[in-house]
């Protein structure tokens, strides 16, 4: 609007994205649009079979739109009718498989993406990545050779190689064991921020897509339902199903509160309080011990069960009732 | 405002239309090549000039049907007991010899039908010397007190083909009998089922897909073999093709038969599909061996001796001749001709050739479908790679009469574009070996294909994507991804083209151009006019070149199941 600076790198503008299947085609995205700013750290978060990956294919290249259009920095690549092949739009893509050339070894899968270059630059550009994600020392090392946790890098190394100007990333840390990921997620981000590199992820794991991304949109059915930062998806859900899917928590009929006005609000567990006072009458189902509290499952007068955080000193057998209170500053509420 | 930049940037973006797949339209262009042959077929078929049938076909058809129905049914008959019997054997049981049995059984793949026949008209010959040994044996004078019955005629025939064409049901049951069989005959045994009731009542209902898979492939090869039954005096479908055409020149009738023998094709294809597409559901648990039972005193060697038997009628024999004869040839005072070597130079230079263009067909075809996989638009590409596989299914006599009409229009238009330039018309294609390399290439490009799409199988996508991502047209993929790591695939399916090609008689013998001989087509001839020179050099050669592919396929099969023993 005021400028370049602040023109979207990445823009989809209401993309389609239909397989060929037996009974006619099967639509995966839906008019789906979204819009990254330059070296920001976008992701798709969603349930398995959501159309996440779809999107990055087609970002990619592989999949052709039926409606909609993939641009990137001001440059259509996709429309109906159009595709722009894969090998010239620039774009690095980090595969959940990191896909590494077997028969390549390390600083051949890196210079993989380099061979127009002369071959000193090839070489100085490979050293260049492989210090940057600290694998220097492996550069005649073969892919089997490699941990997990260094085979992602290599992949990284791979695909920031070419300079791309948007970086896509397939469940980058799937296929790792949780220590490694937690470790591997903070150096990524580490990474990217200092290459600048604008990209692109996709999870269905919401820690992975907290630590890693400035703005993360909760796919659902092929569609975003809210695009937004952590934050603001965790406190201000716009929709049910992010509600239920960003944190733990449940969506209920607000009369079961004892609210007024109908439609749904969405309960945390940290939103009732035990107090003799309290209007709520709930009957304990059960309740168990998590270290720093207790996690109780409550039984409401409407029968619905509700998680609720407890301060671990309470002691409540299982069948007993109690009494609680409904904290409803922040709470959110649905039609 | 902006939308204009932006139409701007997408112009300024080279090749953004779709551009047709140049893979996907060569895939076509062979898959319509291996079609045309049958089209022409039909057309030729319909050229008849006295009715719907020519005289020739109304006499020799019924014959020649009958005969080829009784050649098959004796030869699928005779390979699935051999095949599914030495299967059984050499898994079910343990006893002296097996592992090595396990894989001689395979030998007799080495040895072509008209080869085997060949070698056992002279062994079995009255005055040759098995009868002779057997006379001497038993106190006889000579042919005229005691001889064994001819071995030429129908019976004959069946019993030799049955004993080479055999390991192709051996093959498939074995495999199946190693990788499924293992917990669901244990479950027999737990029940109180054991010996021949358990073959007769879980192994082999369990294995007839299997079989029937393995039954399908040998009787195409009997259905393409000219050699074993010319040499035996049977005249089978095959047969009448080959002397309707080269004896009475009448090429639509031998049209006619053929399409009768694609009858038959098609038949045996369906059996094939079906025993295949049940096998599928039939891969249910893990791949375990089963526990072999051992076998003492003489049930270890009636083992061993039923095991053996086929080895020894269908390699050990007569390769066994074929190095005496070679010996007698190449020994002190004796010569070979050098039309040996011109053969064999021939032989080698043709079957070259046509590797080379089948491995570049097969790649097309299969490299058409892994691109269009990565598009996931998969249907056209796999419908040309099953055209273009057809080949192999098609008897090659069948092949040839058909490819007779179309190169023929060919060279007439090749020569007057020719004789327009003022260069002296010839006939490009059937005069040369090219006629020979192209009906190769369209009867092979089943295995060079079919090996090629396997290896890409084991390539994951993924591979694909990050190589386009990183700046790779599929060409250029292809050359620094995919072809480095098919490089296994590809040199065990160019052997076995490679082989193939060399040993190939039927359209060798209708297609090939004056005074050109192969290896194979020279020991016909020797054959043919009861000559038995120096056809026994080059039926060795071809055994011997034969055994590559059987090692190979020795070596990968056999990887699997080194089963434990119960004692």
């Amino acid at each position: 609007m005021n400028g370049d600076a602040q023109a979207p790198m990445l823009e989809l503008r209401g993309i389609r994205v239909a397989y060929p299947a037996p009974g006619g085609p099967r639509v995966v995205v839906d008019g789906l649009s979204l819009a990254l700013g330059g070296g920001a750290i976008g992701c798709l978060l969603g349930p398995s079979g959501c159309g996440k990956t779809t999107v990055l294919r087609a970002i990619a290249g592989f999949e052709p739109v039926q409606a909609g259009s993939v641009v990137l920095d001001g440059a259509v690549l996709s429309s109906p009718g159009t595709t722009v092949p894969p090998e010239r739009r620039g774009i690095g893509m980090m595969f959940q498989d990191y896909a590494l050339f077997p028969h390549l070894d390390v600083a051949g899968n890196v210079g993989f993406g380099l061979s127009r270059r002369s071959r000193r630059a090839r070489a100085a550009r490979v050293a260049e990545v492989l210090a940057l994600v600290g694998l220097s020392d492996r550069a005649d090392a073969w892919p089997h050779e490699l941990s997990g946790g260094q085979q992602q890098r290599v992949a990284l190394a791979r695909a920031l190689a070419p300079s791309p100007s948007l970086l896509l990333l397939d469940e980058p840390f799937s296929n790792l064991d949780v220590d490694t990921r937690e470790h591997l997620a903070a150096e990524l981000r580490a990474i990217l921020r200092a290459t600048g590199t604008t990209a692109l992820l996709v999870t269905h794991d919401q820690a992975e897509a907290f630590a890693m991304a400035d703005a993360i949109g909760v796919m659902d059915r092929g569609r975003i339902l809210q695009w937004a930062d952590a934050p603001t998806l965790y406190t201000r859900p716009c929709d049910p199903f992010v509600a239920g899917f960003i944190g733990r928590g449940r969506v209920l009929a607000a009369a079961a509160l004892g609210l007024a006005g109908g439609g749904r609000v969405l309960l945390r567990p940290d939103r009732l309080r035990p107090d003799p006072a309290g209007r709520i009458r709930a009957e304990v189902v059960s309740v168990s011990f998590r270290g720093p509290g207790k996690v109780a499952l409550l039984r409401l007068d409407g029968g619905d069960v509700v998680e609720v955080d407890l301060p671990a000193d309470t002691d409540q057998a299982p069948g007993s009732t109690l009494a609680m209170r409904l904290e409803e500053d922040g709470l959110v509420r649905f039609p | 405002m902006s939308a204009i930049a932006t139409a701007d940037a997408a112009a300024s973006i080279p090749s953004a239309r779709p551009r047709p797949d140049g893979w996907l339209l060569a895939a076509f262009a062979i898959a319509a090549l291996v079609v045309l042959p049958l089209l022409a077929l039909g057309w030729t078929a319909a050229q008849g000039s006295d009715g719907l049938w020519s005289h020739v076909v109304a006499n020799v058809l019924p014959r020649a049907a009958w005969n080829t129905a009784l050649l098959l049914l004796g030869v699928g008959a005779l390979v699935v007991a051999i095949g599914t019997g030495a299967a059984w054997l050499v898994t079910a049981y343990e006893f002296p010899g097996r592992s090595m049995l396990a894989w001689a059984l395979l030998l007799p793949l080495a040895v072509p039908t008209y080869i085997v026949a060949y070698a056992y008209l002279d062994l079995l010959h009255p005055l040759g010397p098995v009868q002779g040994a057997l006379r001497t044996l038993l106190g006889f004078e000579g042919p005229r007190d005691f001889r064994l019955p001819d071995i030429r005629g129908l019976a004959g025939c069946i019993v030799l083909l049955g004993f080479v064409l055999y390991p192709y049901v051996y093959m498939t049951t074995r495999a199946m009998f190693m990788t499924q069989a293992a917990s669901l005959l244990e479950a027999g045994r737990s029940l109180g089922t054991g010996g021949a009731a358990l073959f007769a009542r879980v192994a082999l209902p369990l294995a007839r897909p299997a079989i029937a898979v393995g039954a399908a492939l040998a009787l195409l090869e009997t259905l393409n073999d000219i050699g074993a039954s010319e040499f035996l005096g049977v005249q089978t479908l095959t047969v009448s093709v080959y002397t309707t055409w080269i004896s009475r020149s009448d090429l639509p009738g031998a049209a006619q038969i053929a399409l009768a023998m694609l009858v038959l094709v098609v038949g045996l294809i369906a059996l094939e599909r079906h025993g295949r597409r049940r096998q599928r559901y039939a891969t249910t648990s893990r791949p375990r061996p089963m526990q072999r039972r051992r076998l003492r005193g003489g049930a270890a060697w009636l083992a061993f001796a039923l095991a053996a038997l086929p080895v020894l009628v269908g390699f050990a024999a007569p390769t066994a001749y074929l190095v005496a004869e070679t010996w007698q040839r190449l020994g002190p005072g004796a010569g070979v001709s050098p039309t040996l070597w011109t053969s064999a130079w021939n032989t080698l230079r043709v079957a070259a050739l046509a590797t080379v263009a089948t491995m570049a067909a097969g790649l097309v075809l299969a490299w058409a479908l892994r691109l269009a996989q990565g598009r996931r638009r998969p249907r056209p590409a796999a419908a040309a790679l099953r055209l273009g596989s057809l080949g192999y299914a098609v008897p090659g006599t069948v092949l040839a009469i058909g490819l007779l009409v179309p190169m023929g229009g060919f060279d007439a238009a090749a020569g007057r574009v020719l004789g327009g330039f003022g260069i002296e018309p010839r006939l490009l294609l059937m005069g040369s070996s090219w006629a020979l390399v192209l009906a190769y290439v369209l009867r092979f490009t089943t295995m060079s294909a079919g090996g090629i799409e396997a290896g890409l199988a084991r390539i994951p996508p993924s591979l694909d994507q990050a190589a386009r991502g990183l700046g790779d047209g599929p060409g250029r993929m292809l050359r620094r991804v995919h072809l480095p790591l098919l490089r296994p695939a590809l040199a065990a399916a160019a052997l076995l083209v490679f082989v193939d090609a060399m040993k190939e008689l039927p359209a060798t013998l209708l297609l090939r151009p004056l005074n050109f001989e192969t290896l194979a087509t020279w020991l016909y001839a020797d054959a043919a006019r009861g000559a038995y020179e120096d056809g026994a050099v080059a039926a060795l050669l071809i055994v011997l070149a034969g055994l590559l592919p059987v090692i190979l396929l020795a070596r990968t099969g056999l990887a699997y199941g080194r089963g434990g023993v119960v004692r």
